[in-house]
């Protein structure tokens, strides 16, 4: 069982623009780290980095990646997919296949069939808060809301019991009851299966309840890491105290700006 | 999916409404004085008497509206009069011509299919490497040549050059493979293109990137998440094919003496024979209609949001 | 970003269409004259002979020179293609901007009527007209126009309706310009571009609808040479001299690949996310 994934100096360009310049990242079994920032900053691209899953024209042009100190590269990336690194992309309502069952997505992740993978998908779905699994099965994703898509696609990335968990906007297209679901399903996972989690969001609430650490990431570069109550108590790099101040005009009304 | 099929049929009731009232106006507009030609085809002398008789006979003596719901009336149940030269039932006449002419259809839209799916597909997967220029080189051509013309070229070189095939007429399967080839050519050019264009679309959609993130291997993510869902738009075009492969396959036909339903309508057209050409435009476009109805069947049997009426989602 | 190489906006498809069809138009115009055989002159005592100096391309069954004969049926198919293009913009063109901004019973009676036009297939529909209408060249210019000119309709309505919701419009209306001049001055100007891509996607469509029903003995009456007819006449020698079926249909290709390398690569132009169907 892996306990430690790191990412070490890691720089990516578009053509002739370098987009992320040099970045450390690291996840622990266990813990829940956050990568947080504006949008556009480069966030998700590391993400789909660590997994080699990189969108054409987007090149990594440095970086090395660890897994408890092997360093890992091209196929060792592809390897890491689903079974080491449970990834949930962005917007779920686009990542399950619009033409596919909820139960055809599992049997394929899952590489079985017939009964057995019906028993096994229906206990994942279980795990992410459904009631009656089963019933979903047969359904396909347009039948189902977002809240409810965002679960499937957790209990997906999670069915192959991978170690470490990365979370893209886990929560930002979903309404508050969903979010809170959503949440409390990362809590539980990191509590009872010592899933280590990266979080990458733009929205503090979810930093403050569920990270550890949390990484500012601006313009490609790291400006802070700390411990998260350190970093809300004092933040120290200018983007983290616009952050956390944008967070507390938003939630408390404060006029901070 | 019952549901599904209720309401497309019953959409259909509309438009063919709409379409019988177009050929009936066109027929009234465009056919000059029928009284005439049928007094011709006849071979009566065309004096006043027998102009107004014939004119009583067919009827046109009467208000238009009548006429059209008389007409109307024959054409639901598919009575479209006796032909003025054979003297037959259209319908009898249309049901000998018509199967040779659908044969020739369905053998071309196989071809058809057959060639531009999966050459569609190789081009996309290699998309500016020479399999791909291939294929787009033979689209191309393809959407260019005159099918017609194109049949006494495959008649040359593998009937008369090579001795392969026979020439002309119908028979078994050897008969049916030069005309399927002319009449598919352009059809297949133009849905290889689709299929291609469709292909690289989706191999950028959003859920290949978890498909892919899942760890599944590249054969399940191609095979299941891009071809299932690439075929859908081509399907669509499918439909339109179909009317663009009954045309051709009517051109082709003078080419290779198939005895199908363009034969038919030549010969109408040279005699000015209405009821004949009017039985033709009418069943022509009755198997057009449906057999994009089976097209739309299809589309939704593969595409749950449609099936489901959750279109938009 | 950089994109991947900026395309050219004289991409080599474009530049051999454009030459393709200035060639075929020069030698339409010019070639009757450089060429001191007469396309209708009969000789039977030079009946299908082979290529040679005083005949470049052989003669016919009748001892007509094949040569002029082909430039003299480029003449008829390019013009029935030109005739079956303004017909068709003007039809459609009018239909769908009426449809679109007189709205209401117009544009419902004008759609409906598209439906039923779109509904029957194309060939069905033309050889339908022709058999009303009568054979000839003209009927068969009339007969394609019919047969097409709904899809046009369709889409000037489709763009004329975007349209109208644009602010410079509305400020035209609101002004108190004529419906019409509004129209003629904002609406054709805006989409003119876009329809002329359409259009000369569709040209070698046409050029092959014309020459199929020129095939099938419906087009020109049998003495004017025209391309279609040309190759069913020779339909009797295709053992004998083959060369008589095999060069008109070459020069209805060539023709054809012509305009499509044409249109194709202004539609790759105007709309770059289609790039997967550009010509070659």
């Amino acid at each position: 069982m892996a306990e430690r994934l790191s990412l070490e100096g890691l720089v990516l360009a578009s053509g002739e623009t370098e987009l992320v310049h040099g970045i450390d990242l690291a996840v622990e079994r266990g813990e829940v780290a956050a990568l947080v920032g504006n949008s556009g900053g480069g966030k998700s691209l590391s993400l789909l980095a660590w997994l080699d899953l990189l969108p054409p024209g987007v090149r990594r042009l440095a970086g090395t990646i660890r897994l408890d100190g092997t360093v890992l590269e091209g196929p060792g990336l592809a390897g890491l997919r689903g079974g080491v690194v449970g990834l949930v992309p962005q917007s779920p309502t686009s990542c399950l296949n619009p033409l596919v069952t909820i139960g055809r997505h599992f049997c394929e992740t899952l590489a079985c069939s017939g009964r057995a993978a019906r028993a096994e998908a229906a206990g994942r779905l279980a795990e992410v808060g459904f009631a009656t699994p089963e019933r979903l099965l047969g359904l396909y994703p347009c039948q189902l809301s977002g809240g409810m898509l965002q679960r499937v696609v957790i209990a997906l990335a999670l069915c192959r019991d991978p170690d470490f968990l990365f979370a893209d906007e886990a929560t930002t297209d979903l309404d508050l009851e969903s979010q809170a679901q959503v949440l409390v399903l990362l809590e539980r996972l990191r509590d009872r299966r010592g899933i280590g989690i990266l979080l990458v969001t733009h929205d503090l609430a979810v930093v403050a309840r569920l990270a550890d650490t949390a990484s500012v990431l601006q313009h490609g570069r790291i400006v802070e890491r700390r411990p998260v109550a350190d970093l809300f108590a004092s933040p120290r790099a200018a983007a983290t105290r616009a952050l956390l101040a944008a967070h507390h005009a938003l939630y408390e009304g404060g006029t901070a700006a | 999916m019952t549901g599904f099929i209720a309401r497309r049929l019953a959409s259909l009731v509309p438009l063919l409404l709409v379409v019988s009232l177009a050929i009936f106006v066109m027929l009234h507009l465009g056919r000059g004085d029928p009284a005439m030609d049928y007094l011709r085809l006849s071979q009566i002398p065309p004096t006043d008497a027998a102009v107004a008789q014939a004119r009583a006979d067919l009827g046109l003596d009467r208000p238009l509206a009548v006429q059209y719901l008389a007409w109307l009336g024959d054409a639901v149940r598919l009575d479209f009069g006796h032909s003025w030269v054979t003297h037959r039932a259209v319908l009898d006449d249309l049901a000998i011509f018509v199967p040779a002419t659908l044969e020739l259809t369905a053998a071309a839209l196989a071809l058809t299919l057959a060639l531009a799916l999966p050459l569609g597909v190789a081009a996309a997967l290699a998309r500016d490497r020479w399999p791909d220029h291939l294929a787009r080189a033979v689209a191309f051509l393809g959407v260019c040549v005159p099918n017609f013309w194109l049949g006494y070229v495959l008649i040359l070189v593998f009937a008369v050059g090579l001795g392969w095939l026979p020439a002309m007429g119908r028979g078994g399967l050897s008969h049916l493979l030069l005309p399927a080839i002319a009449t598919a050519a352009m059809s297949a050019g133009v849905l290889l293109r689709l299929v291609r264009a469709s292909v690289l679309g989706h191999l950028s959609a959003r859920h290949l990137l978890f498909a892919r993130a899942r760890g599944l291997p590249r054969r399940t993510v191609i095979g299941r998440h891009v071809l299932l869902n690439a075929m859908l738009p081509p399907l669509t075009a499918v439909g339109l094919t179909l009317g663009e492969l009954l045309g051709g396959a009517m051109v082709v036909e003078v080419v290779f003496g198939w005895p199908g339903v363009g034969r038919y309508a030549l010969q109408a057209i040279s005699n000015r024979d209405f009821p004949a050409l009017q039985g033709f435009v009418v069943v022509m476009t009755l198997v057009f209609v449906l057999c994009n109805l089976a097209v739309d069947i299809a589309y939704a049997w593969l595409d749950p949001r449609l099936r489901l009426g959750l279109a938009g989602r | 970003m950089p994109l991947p190489g900026p395309t050219s906006a004289w991409p080599w498809t474009l530049r051999l269409g454009l030459a393709m069809i200035v060639l075929l138009v020069l030698a339409t115009l010019v070639g009757p004259a450089l060429l001191s055989a007469d396309p209708a002159a009969i000789d039977p005592a030079a009946r299908l002979q082979p290529a040679s100096a005083a005949h470049w391309l052989g003669t016919d069954p009748l001892g007509r020179d094949l040569l002029a004969r082909l430039l003299a049926g480029a003449r008829v198919s390019l013009g029935a293609v030109g005739l079956i293009l303004v017909l068709v913009l003007a039809i459609g063109g009018t239909a769908g901007c009426a449809a679109g901004f007189l709205g209401g019973v117009v544009d419902a009676v004008l759609m409906r009527t598209c439906d039923a036009f779109m509904t029957i297939p194309t060939l069905v529909l033309a050889l339908f007209l022709i058999g009303l209408l009568g054979t000839g060249m003209t009927n068969v210019v009339i007969a394609i126009v019919l047969s097409h000119w709904a899809w046009y309709a369709r889409l000037i309505r489709g763009m004329t309706l975007e349209l109208r919701q644009r602010d410079y419009i509305v400020a035209a209306r609101v002004a108190g310009g004529s419906r019409l001049a509004i129209v003629r001055r904002h609406v054709l100007p805006a989409i003119a571009g876009q329809i002329a891509v359409l259009a000369s996607l569709d040209l070698g469509h046409w050029m092959l609808h014309v020459a199929g029903l020129s095939f099938l003995g419906l087009g020109v009456a049998p003495p004017t040479p025209e391309w279609g007819i040309m190759i069913s006449d020779a339909r009797a020698y295709v053992w004998e001299a083959p060369r008589l079926i095999v060069l008109p249909g070459l020069a209805i290709l060539l023709t054809v690949m012509g305009f499509n390398l044409v249109g194709d690569s202004l539609r790759d132009r105007l709309d770059p996310a289609l790039g997967g169907t550009e010509a070659l």
